[in-house]
């Protein structure tokens, strides 16, 4: 006979709670999607043509495309996770009743067979005459104790018949989290869309590393980025800008005589007119939040530290501008010193219009703006520092206030 | 705003904003790993049934893969802001958009600006 099997453990509404979370990251995977997929048709061939364009289409069109596969692994893994959430649920509470009816089964059994053990001593302790009514009474136990038996072995196999069900279940969702479930890999989505078949399986294909461009396989952004040059250049990693430029130029041409013009022109001007003020801004609207915010508040020596430190960032990298400003113009006599030289290829062109009297200007306007630029926000940063050196301090917000209209800070 | 110079076409605007738009859908993409990675480390609902590893660890695999995506499009997100903010990627290469914004490459080349 098998033994009553056991009562599964874990609680239903905590696994439906998980599951529900599951299901909200499907919606804000479905929600990317839309935005890149959008994204990408939007902007294709209206603002950007060409290769690079071409290639930004593919690669928002590739995570779209990523995302969706991700989206639907994870309503399949909520769907199993909800799914076995039910299926405890109905275990739990099928095996329950029926242990309890079992037990009520045992109990009568074991009564029956107690009332006719009682009952047989006594029969053979009357007369004859009057064990015929013993008999009766027997046989009343032996039908009790066979019904009940009965009832016990029914409640027994339902019990078995719900385990055995929820196993299955067990197996069937750890399949599918898995993603051995070959009844639903294709739910999951194939390699192309990025996500391996099955669940979240350990492989998923060049998410923006490598991928697109750099070997063919995956998809998304290549290691060097959107264009034939490199695209990605972070505006907080300027430094790493010259050497990033140097190298793809020497694969590029492995001319180092027309390296300066062009890497300054191409690589390191740009990223400085367009970001270094941005990335200044950036910090000082970061430094003035983080320390004046504070000010009131029981935080205030944490936050001054903060700021000081962040304005202290701001102002190194202020200094930086000038020096990078002072490479603009240098930029714009060394395109002077190119021209008429013959020039073929790409950095041809560009030392061609490089070395053009309007276009030396404006390198050098550019350079004047952003010295300028760059002196300015250098002012408000130290202004700034100190504000939050003050709230190191532990200046009351007037004197700050003070110390702020004495710098021209707004 | 935008410029043109032969095969190349950049509306500055549009790339701003598909910057912030990519930038946006990488957000969305760390929330939905945060809370996969959240719902993973929540396997003491399980009880200790075998689903409870397998749950664990897809939503470890999950996440992983989450990131990579939200990477990605951090990535990209920041391509396309490099385009929009002046540094922008073309077929041609990368070009400071101070000369395709005003007008001097334009001026350079013999066009009008």
């Amino acid at each position: 006979m098998s033994a009553f099997p056991e009562t599964p453990k874990g609680s239903p509404e905590a696994i439906e709670a998980v599951a529900e979370q599951l299901g909200q990251s499907a919606d804000s995977l479905e929600q990317a999607e839309s935005t890149l997929s959008e994204t990408a048709r939007g902007l294709s061939g209206v603002s950007w043509s060409g290769q690079a364009e071409a290639r930004f289409t593919a690669a928002a069109g590739g995570l779209s495309g990523v995302c969706g596969g991700a989206e639907a692994a994870l309503r399949t893994c909520a769907s199993a996770t909800r799914k076995y959430a039910a299926a405890l649920a109905t275990a739990k509470r099928v095996i329950e009743r029926e242990r309890e009816e079992y037990e009520a089964g045992q109990t009568a059994e074991a009564n029956a067979a107690s009332a006719i053990n009682q009952l047989g001593m006594r029969r053979m302790r009357v007369e004859p005459e009057r064990q015929g009514s013993f008999d009766d009474a027997i046989d009343d136990a032996n039908a009790d104790l066979e019904s009940a038996g009965n009832r016990a072995q029914a409640a027994l196999r339902r019990a078995l018949r719900a385990r055995e069900d929820f196993d299955e279940a067990q197996s069937e969702a750890i399949g599918q989290l898995e993603g051995t479930d070959s009844t639903t890999s294709s739910v999951l989505g194939g390699p192309a869309a990025g996500v391996s078949s099955g669940g979240f399986g350990p492989a998923f294909p060049a998410a923006g590393t490598g991928g697109w461009g750099a070997g063919g396989g995956g998809f998304g952004v290549p290691a060097g980025g959107l264009g034939n040059y490199t695209g990605v250049i972070p505006f907080d990693q300027l430094g790493e800008v010259d050497g990033l430029a140097k190298n793809r130029h020497d694969e590029l041409y492995g001319q180092t005589e027309v390296a300066d013009g062009y890497i300054a022109a191409t690589f390191v001007a740009g990223p400085v007119i367009a970001g270094g003020r941005s990335l200044l801004a950036g910090l000082a609207s970061s430094a003035a939040t983080r320390s004046g915010g504070s000010a009131a508040g029981g935080a205030a020596t944490t936050a001054g530290r903060a700021g000081g430190s962040t304005a202290d960032d701001a102002a190194r990298a202020a200094s930086n501008v000038d020096a990078r400003a002072l490479n603009i113009e240098k930029t714009a006599e060394v395109a002077g010193g190119y021209t008429g030289l013959p020039m073929a290829g790409e950095a041809g062109k560009f030392l061609g219009y490089l070395s053009q009297p309007t276009v030396r200007m404006a390198w050098q306007m550019e350079a004047i703006k952003l010295k300028r630029a760059g002196q300015q926000e250098l002012v408000t940063l130290l202004a700034t520092r100190e504000m939050s050196r003050s709230v190191h301090r532990g200046l009351s917000d007037d004197a700050i206030a003070a110390l702020m209209r004495r710098a021209n800070v707004k | 705003m935008g410029w043109s110079q032969g095969g190349i076409v950049v509306q500055v605007g549009a790339l701003r904003a598909g910057a912030s738009l990519i930038s946006n859908a990488g957000l969305t993409a760390q929330l939905g790993e945060t809370m996969v990675r959240s719902a993973g480390s929540d396997v003491g609902a399980f009880g200790g049934e075998p689903v409870g590893a397998a749950f664990s660890g897809a939503c470890a695999r999950g996440g992983d893969a989450l990131g990579s995506i939200t990477d990605a499009l951090g990535q990209l997100a920041t391509n396309t802001a490099a385009a929009a903010e002046g540094y922008v990627v073309t077929d041609n290469g990368a070009i400071p958009s101070a000369f395709g914004l005003n007008g001097a490459m334009r001026v350079a080349r013999g066009q009008s600006p």
